[in-house]
């Protein structure tokens, strides 16, 4: 029923009539991320020319150092990006859709932060710096971070208002971010290991890291896919979910289950990357509408994209050196924020 | 007038207007003062006796007074007495430009913690760290640029009620979170040597504190102190009186901000300058002075006084409260001032005014 879902009072977005039909946007999508693909291959510090990294893509391996290139370096690091892009834009749909807030993304209510903190505690504990070891704190982090952080925003009286949990997951996000430092300084060797994970960032995974985590995501993935009808029910109100014979109950945990899978998993491999989950789903209603049945698998193909044209400008901005794709995408994001709550009344109790 | 009107919808502890505006100093403001500045005291004296050798109080008193030897002399008088007299004095200028803005923004949580001066301050300064070098007047100017030039920006959006308040909190946030990227990327291209003092400097630290080198912060800072203390508080008792009032009693409304808004973001660049983002102080200490206080407005005395008692424990709490590690005192007002936020959120929700 999306017609009833758009006009829903306290949706996500007031009434959009009509977006562009699903396949067109899919397609314009699917374009998009071929481009995406094909610039994360080519462009970096040795930029490599469009025609020979495409024969060493497709089995030329005369070309020995364009084959090194792009199977060592380029290609990895653009599927983590894929994978940790659409685990991040679906969390962040995931979880719009269920608060019923526009400004919700995982890094802004301190989802990322939890799994930053699970991170440093399994490294301050002596655990290996390999994906696999860290993969299960940073799910924990992500979901003790979740649950804090609804929680807190739903304390007292009324509806946890959009504002009230922005700010809950900024206050629960300084806490975690303090903590954490504290045990970074007071282990040099944990400090030293964690710099080049902390600012988020896709250079140097590799395939097997990624095959660590994928088992979450794609678990995640696939709770979302189960969340999609039940959420348009739950954008008409609790209340009326219920009465139309969705168990709130169980809406709730599987989403928060997925969004701390989704989010737990994506920073693990590639640290803590804001924003994307804030941005794309807003981009996704803007191209078809309110339908949650349309925007989170939408926003799980559109999150790549972005991620991809982050890693890639982060390569190119500076010179001799790579920027963490993570201050790329916070400069992208944040304008995108401040956007948001001036065109509309979000931040409105 | 809709502006206002639409501000204090949001305002989380409204400030009653008029209740106690009229008396200049009231009894309990004074005893207030009075109190947290004694407590300071207190924790300054601790900060003078604990280390790596501790003294009685008389030895710190004949320290002081500059009848001790010579070891006692130098650990208490050269290194610990400028680390807590700027602790205290950076406190006090932290806690007065909350108070400043809040009172502008008409939001408790209006600090510049949160609306992102602090974070405009510390970019600034680790873009002079990081671009040009390390001397302390060029890192001054730099948190300084910085700092006007968020302001600058949230006055721009924040034109014809684009961000009134709760909004203004959020687009903080984003600003917040633009600047640190900003500040990944300076301390990125710079070099590693200058990276690890950038690093270092914008946790926000009172380590290796010296007069020499904190010297004219702690004076231009006091000046500013005195200066914003009374030179403006006439204007902003006025101010929480309802800008008709303010208007009405002669003091032009938008003059108030504006002057607020500059005074507030001098004394925090002036104390970022010299010991890096301190974040959370500005945000707490005008709480607990209002309160304590039992002050209806402003109340910058109390919450300066508040301010210097809070960073004057912090950083005893940072140097001593774990045996064995010292943290600088970002961190533990960050971790405390956070806790804090979480538990005003949470008691504002209670009350469902949020």
């Amino acid at each position: 029923m999306p017609e009833t879902t758009t006009a829903a009072r306290g949706g996500p977005r007031p009434a959009r009539a009509a977006g562009l039909p699903l396949p067109a946007a899919l397609t314009g999508l699917a374009a998009a991320l071929a481009v995406a693909v094909a610039a994360s291959l080519v462009i970096g510090a040795e930029d490599l020319a469009a025609p020979r990294a495409f024969a060493a893509l497709f089995g030329d391996g005369a070309d020995r150092q364009a084959h090194l290139l792009v199977f060592e370096y380029r290609l990895p690091r653009t599927i983590v990006a894929i994978a940790a892009g659409a685990a991040l834009g679906v969390a962040g749909a995931l979880i719009q859709a269920y608060t019923r807030n526009p400004l919700a993304d995982p890094g802004i209510l301190g989802v990322n932060a939890g799994a930053a903190f699970g991170v440093t505690v399994a490294f301050g504990l002596g655990l290996s710096a390999s994906t696999s070891a860290l993969v299960w704190p940073a799910l924990v982090g992500a979901g003790a971070a979740t649950v804090a952080v609804l929680l807190l925003a739903s304390i007292g009286r009324g509806p946890a208002t959009p504002v009230r949990m922005t700010l809950a997951g900024v206050a629960l996000a300084a806490v975690i971010g303090g903590v954490t430092t504290g045990v970074r300084l007071s282990d040099p060797e944990t400090f030293e290991r964690l710099r080049s994970w902390q600012a988020g960032s896709v250079a140097g995974r590799s395939l097997a890291d990624l095959a660590d985590v994928a088992p979450y995501i794609a678990a995640g993935l696939a709770l979302a896919v189960l969340l999609l009808k039940p959420l348009n029910a739950i954008a008409l109100g609790e209340d009326l979910a219920a009465s139309l014979g969705v168990n709130t109950r169980n809406v709730q945990v599987l989403t928060v289950t997925a969004v701390a899978l989704l989010v737990g998993a994506a920073t693990a491999v590639a640290g803590p990357i804001g924003f994307i989950g804030l941005m794309v789903p807003h981009a996704c209603r803007l191209l078809v509408g309110n339908d949650h049945t349309r925007v989170i698998p939408m926003s799980a193909l559109a999150a790549p994209v972005i991620v991809l044209l982050a890693d890639v400008l982060s390569r190119v901005l500076l010179p001799l050196r790579e920027l963490p794709v993570g201050v790329v995408t916070a400069f992208i994001g944040a304008p995108v924020l401040i956007w948001v709550v001036r065109s509309r009344k979000a931040g409105a109790p | 007038m809709s502006r206002t009107g639409a501000a204090r919808a949001f305002v989380l502890r409204a400030p009653l207007p008029g209740v106690r505006a009229s008396e200049r100093f009231s009894v309990r403001s004074t005893l207030t003062c009075a109190a947290l500045l004694a407590l300071t005291a207190a924790v300054s004296l601790a900060a003078l006796m604990l280390g790596e050798v501790v003294y009685s109080p008389q030895q710190v008193a004949q320290a002081l007074f500059g009848e001790a030897p010579g070891a006692a002399e130098l650990f208490v008088v050269q290194w610990r007495l400028p680390r807590a007299v700027t602790a205290a004095v950076f406190g006090a200028m932290l806690g007065l430009a909350g108070a400043l803005f809040q009172s502008v923004t008409r939001n408790p949580l209006g600090s510049p913690d949160i609306i992102g001066f602090t974070a405009g301050s510390s970019a600034g300064g680790v873009a002079v760290v990081a671009l040009i070098g390390s001397s302390h007047l060029m890192v001054a100017a730099g948190a300084l640029a910085g700092g006007f030039a968020v302001a600058a920006l949230i006055v721009l959006l924040s034109r014809g009620g684009g961000i009134a308040g709760f909004r203004l909190v959020i687009a903080g946030i984003a600003l917040s979170a633009m600047l640190s990227g900003l500040e990944t990327w300076f301390i990125l291209s710079a070099d590693l040597d200058i990276a690890q003092v950038a690093a270092l400097w914008s946790t926000g630290s009172l380590n290796g504190t010296g007069f020499t080198y904190t010297g004219p912060a702690l004076l231009a800072g006091t000046a500013m102190l005195l200066v914003t203390g009374f030179g403006l508080g006439r204007r902003l008792r006025l101010l929480d009186l309802g800008d008709d009032a303010s208007a009405a009693l002669g003091a032009d409304p938008g003059r108030t901000r504006l002057l607020a808004i500059a005074a507030g973001v001098v004394l925090i660049a002036i104390a970022t300058a010299s010991a890096g983002p301190i974040a959370f102080v500005a945000l707490a200490a005008p709480h607990i002075g209002r309160r304590l206080a039992g002050a209806a407005g402003a109340a910058p005395a109390p919450s300066a006084c508040a301010g210097a008692l809070v960073l004057a424990s912090a950083d005893l709490a940072g140097q001593h409260a774990i045996p064995g590690h010292s943290y600088p005192v970002g961190l533990v007002t960050v971790a405390v001032g956070g806790i804090y936020l979480i538990t005003l959120i949470a008691r504002e929700n209670r009350k469902g005014t949020l």
